[in-house]
């Protein structure tokens, strides 16, 4: 009985999985034949739906800072490949890799991820 | 046991959102759900559809920070509204005075539009996405302002669009066990939480990658 209850619960999360899995919008905004890397300050980390962000500052050419929006998969989605609310605080060091926006603009789709101690999330 | 309580917790991390001020509105009766920096403010107005009439409109929209957040939902009971025509009048209303940069389809759950980056004379940005959905047009815009740089902002709110009606499911990836909390054009789901301002890193933090 409990190996059973153990396996129903393991199918349901996995379909919930699957389901959650599935992005609630396209991505097409994103250049994904383009990867584009990011150095710079998290300025915030919002872990919301439909869609968690990291916002970022960093230096543009002419050394002016400049706040990136990156977007991630849902909380649930990203929480399951080891992201937590608190992974990135305001004032954390990072490099971010992305996709970036297609038209030009400061954004882009999350890639991956090094921090300040080298730890690495997704694949930057 | 103790994966059942894994499984759980892993997937209840998905639950309450947090932003420093974003806040999601819904709006069931119109069945769409939206993040705001702020309290939007909501009119009533109307909207020239494209066979001339002038049709009911529901505006939010916030300005803050050199940025316009608006979300437009234009009532079309009339049937006879085409889809294909209803979106190209809309980009057409939207690129007057201005360049579109980008217009490639866009989907939000089981509903497809156009999503559109438009430049205008005087240097504003835009991050636009249309649908039309259950004879209604549905339009978010987010716009920059010269001589600021907020883009950032406008796609996050471009992006923040979700359809709450039973066909394309409940709004989010909230995971199972949450409490559905659905406030009737009020905010939900928010916490709020500092930030610190950047600081000079010296030199530029922005290489391109061969993919």
């Amino acid at each position: 009985m409990r190996r059973q209850l153990v396996a129903w619960t393991a199918s349901a999360a996995f379909l919930v999985s699957c389901g959650v899995a599935l992005a609630h919008h396209s991505f097409a905004m994103f250049d994904a034949d383009q990867k584009m890397s990011l150095a710079g300050t998290v300025k915030e980390f919002q872990w919301v739906n439909p869609h968690a962000w990291i916002f970022v500052m960093v230096p543009n050419r002419d050394g002016q800072m400049e706040q990136w929006a990156v977007e991630m998969g849902g909380p649930g989605q990203i929480a399951r490949q080891g992201w937590a609310p608190k992974t990135l605080t305001p004032g954390m060091d990072v490099k971010l890799v992305i996709h970036p926006l297609r038209d030009g603009t400061n954004g882009g789709q999350f890639m991956g991820i090094t921090l300040a101690d080298g730890t690495q999330l997704g694949n930057p | 046991m103790r994966v059942i309580a894994f499984i759980v917790a892993v997937l209840a991390t998905g639950g309450p959102a947090a932003a420093q001020s974003w806040k999601e509105y819904a709006y069931p009766d119109y069945a769409f759900a939206v993040s705001f920096p702020a309290n939007p403010k909501i009119e009533t107005t109307t909207y020239p559809a494209a066979d001339g009439r002038a049709v009911p409109a529901h505006v939010y929209s916030v300005t803050r920070d050199g940025s316009v957040f608006k979300m437009t939902v234009v009532e079309l009971p009339d049937s006879a509204s085409e889809e294909s025509a209803v979106i190209d009048h809309a980009i057409t209303t939207l690129s007057q005075g201005g360049e579109i940069k980008l217009n490639i389809p866009a989907r939000v759950s089981r509903v497809f539009g156009r999503q559109l980056s438009v430049v205008e004379a005087n240097g504003s940005r835009s991050s636009v996405a249309l649908f039309y959905h259950d004879s209604r047009l549905y339009q978010i815009e987010g716009k920059s302002l010269p001589p600021g740089n907020a883009t950032a902002d406008a796609i996050r709110f471009q992006q923040s669009l979700m359809f709450t009606d039973s066909s394309n499911g409940p709004a989010g990836d909230r995971g199972p066990g949450q409490r559905q909390r659905r406030e009737r054009d009020g905010p939900r789901g928010a916490d709020t939480r500092g930030s610190a301002p950047a600081r000079d890193l010296g030199s530029e933090g922005v290489e391109t990658l061969r993919n």
